[in-house]
């Protein structure tokens, strides 16, 4: 996922280092299994699972809120991405668990995450990094330490 | 009606996992569905939620099922010996598919948790008995074990 790191500082730049880890944990995966390592992929599905859920309860519950009274239509329409995202989650995992996953909604998951992140890292980090206090963006910080 | 082993890799093989999944998940629900009958106040419980997870596994598993059958039945050079359990199956899915929709439906708006659990419950042990019917027609018609 690309970031515009230049423009984001602190809890800001951390969501977009999320991103960024979230990133590689994917491709790390779908390595492992197109080289036939499958032992661990549902275990290491899962924690993929659970950071990523961490990332996006995170931003809905400490920082869309504010956001959304100066932006509502764009906290909406991310909202309603990261419902997208968790149905995808959800289907990709049923699929997973029936050895039914295909190359081809692998790749429709990256597009989406990766468009979702670019969107967020526009619209959504930079107002973050200018409109949190120094303390909302330590603890935003400390959140996202604990899900990584 | 004679039982072959299905060889690892093999489409009935793929069916036979799925289907060994699903127990899994079936169990689990009926375990859900079983607290809330036995549940001596009312509980909480996510039952629908869990019912909507079992159901979309569900889905993508007939949609497989039908997709191999069809598959196998056009590639087969006897294609008439695999018309009767396409047909069978074909119409014991669509069966299900109404019976999922349904209780779906009942799922999200139903009052009464001790009626939507006795439902599924009965709706568990049937499908549970079809999958041990289709194990041994996709055995009987569609693997071979090794050396066999």
């Amino acid at each position: 996922m690309t970031t515009q790191t230049s423009e984001l500082t602190s809890a800001a730049n951390a969501f977009a280092q999320d991103h960024e880890a979230l990133d590689r944990s994917f491709e790390a995966m779908v390595t492992k299994a197109q080289s036939g390592e499958v032992r661990d992929l549902r275990s290491d599905w899962s924690a993929f699972e659970e950071q990523l859920l961490r990332h996006l309860e995170l931003e809905e519950r400490e920082v869309l809120p504010a956001f959304a009274r100066e932006h509502a239509d764009v906290a909406a329409s991310l909202r309603r991405e990261h419902e997208q995202i968790r149905a995808s989650l959800t289907e990709l995992g049923i699929r997973l668990d029936l050895h039914l996953l295909r190359a081809a909604a692998i790749a429709g998951f990256v597009a989406q995450l990766r468009e979702h992140a670019r969107r967020e890292e526009a619209l959504f980090y930079p107002w973050v990094a200018r409109h949190l206090s120094a303390s909302e963006l330590a603890s935003l910080e400390r959140g996202l330490r604990r899900a990584a | 009606v004679t039982v072959t082993l299905p060889v690892a890799g093999s489409a009935p093989f793929e069916v036979f996992a799925q289907h060994e999944h699903l127990r899994d998940l079936l169990r689990m629900l009926d375990g859900e569905a079983e607290r809330v009958v036995r549940a001596e106040t009312k509980p909480r419980t996510e039952l629908p939620e869990l019912f909507g997870l079992v159901a979309r596994a569900l889905a993508v598993h007939l949609d497989y099922e039908e997709e191999l059958l069809a598959a196998d039945a056009e590639k087969n050079p006897e294609p008439l010996r695999l018309r009767p359990v396409l047909a069978r199956v074909c119409q014991e899915h669509v069966r299900q598919r109404e019976e999922i929709a349904r209780l779906s439906r009942e799922a999200k708006h139903a009052d009464d948790r001790i009626a939507l659990a006795l439902e599924i419950r009965a709706f568990i042990a049937d499908l549970l008995l079809d999958m041990d019917i289709e194990d041994r027609a996709f055995g009987a018609h569609g693997a071979t074990a090794p050396g066999q």
